[in-house]
């Protein structure tokens, strides 16, 4: 069902992916150790996050510019830039993290859309690597690395940009063409229960009950269950169908959750089985946004911004969490299932 | 005249009974300090702001646009 081609680069853009985010979190949580402000957060979610609808627009306008080139240079200006003790300058460096973050995003998105036809599976693959990433680069902040292995990392990026150049950058590229919803329920309804969804799984992400996790080893096996989840739920969208993943990836996953508070191999399933609903929300928004895969993948990275945003200014006890997660997991198979075909 | 070209901090006094020309140094370059402080936060902040509501319009008309079209 899957051809080599497409698997091959959703695994490129998996480690692609690890790179983006192993320079982006090293970076960001060298200067506060284990605790970044919450204007920093605030700041870089922001910018990394919000404007890659307008890249993905601007490479829809420019297909042959390999805008990677340029996310390449912000990322090593932010690496030279991040020892400066000037707090001007490090907001700069923050700036330039966050639109690298953002240009890089993209082109992986873009890239691996070019080469799947009607598979989710490579897309989910290149999404699941981040969350792999995410850890390496806070750990290699808080063991204080040297940030010259960066660079490694950065030159990785380079080389995969330059070998896949030909694939996405080119004026007759075709996109993956999913067909996922039902067309009559109205695209801005497809689109709002899309970003509802999105907003929601986003929030409900930072008030999973964990209270298992209390070491590094911890974060590193929930960083992983989040990542194989995405992928299975890409992988399984192609195979069992999205109705069945949905079920699965918002009904089934809440007794794993709540249930495996304090027993870490049921809340582990319940993670994984949870960051499935990515691929579906991801589908649905290229459903309706055809031939443009980097707007659609741009308007996923801001209902994630719109997610986290409420627990920058507050954080809800557990007792709570469980309400609030239950609730949200029925409005989120409502929400879906009167849309999905 | 010679007191007023050095810092409060350089300048033996008893502190507490301190000149008024000591007094006026200090609080000259409290506020010396103050104003160099505030004011690129206040700039970076403001000019943070209107980069993101222009990130905003116009991430929301290419979006209006998408919806459109599509």
């Amino acid at each position: 069902m899957h051809n080599r081609k497409e698997t091959l680069y959703g695994i490129i853009f998996f480690a692609f992916h690890l790179c983006i985010e192993v320079v982006s979190y090293m970076l960001l949580y060298l200067k506060y150790g284990t605790y970044v402000s919450a204007f920093i957060t605030l700041i870089y979610d922001f910018f990394a996050f919000v404007p890659q609808v307008l890249i993905g627009e601007i490479h829809n306008k420019h297909k042959t510019w390999n805008i990677g080139f340029i996310g390449i240079i912000f990322f090593a200006i932010a690496v030279v830039l991040i020892k400066a003790e000037n707090d001007v300058i490090y907001l700069l460096t923050i700036l330039f993290l966050s639109f690298a973050n953002a240009i890089l995003h993209e082109c992986g998105a873009i890239a691996v859309a070019s080469v799947s036809k009607k598979n989710i599976f490579p897309s989910a693959l290149f999404v699941s690597g981040g969350t792999i990433g995410i850890v390496i680069g806070r750990y290699f902040a808080e063991a204080n690395f040297s940030i010259n292995y960066l660079f490694i990392f950065i030159i990785i990026m380079l080389i995969i940009l330059t070998v896949t150049d030909k694939t996405w950058c080119r004026n007759d590229v075709s996109y993956i063409n999913v067909n996922i919803v039902n067309v009559d329920t109205g695209k801005i309804v497809i689109f709002l229960s899309a970003f509802f969804v999105l907003v929601v799984r986003s929030f409900m992400g930072f008030v999973l009950p964990l209270a298992w996790k209390v070491s590094f080893l911890h974060t590193v096996l929930l960083s992983l269950f989040l990542g194989i989840g995405k992928a299975l739920g890409g992988y399984l969208c192609d195979t069992i169908g999205y109705k069945k993943v949905t079920f699965i990836s918002t009904i089934l996953c809440v007794p794993f959750i709540v249930f495996g508070n304090k027993f870490m191999i049921l809340s582990l399933i319940g993670i994984m089985l949870f960051s499935m609903t990515m691929s579906i929300t991801y589908a649905m928004l290229l459903s309706i946004i055809k031939n443009n895969p980097g707007v659609a993948f741009g308007i996923t990275t801001i209902g994630l911004f719109v997610g986290v945003l409420p627990l920058l200014f507050v954080s809800p006890s557990d007792s709570i969490n469980v309400m609030v997660i239950v609730i949200l997991s029925i409005l989120s198979y409502i929400t879906l299932i009167r849309v999905i075909k | 005249m010679f007191l007023d070209l050095l810092p409060a901090k350089d300048i033996n006094f008893d502190p507490y009974n301190k000149s008024e020309t000591t007094i006026r140094v200090e609080n000259d370059n409290k506020e010396n300090n103050k104003v160099s402080k505030i004011a690129p936060a206040t700039l970076i902040v403001a000019f943070l702001v209107i980069v993101a509501v222009v990130v905003i319009v116009a991430v929301t008309k290419v979006v209006n646009k998408e919806l459109r079209n599509a």
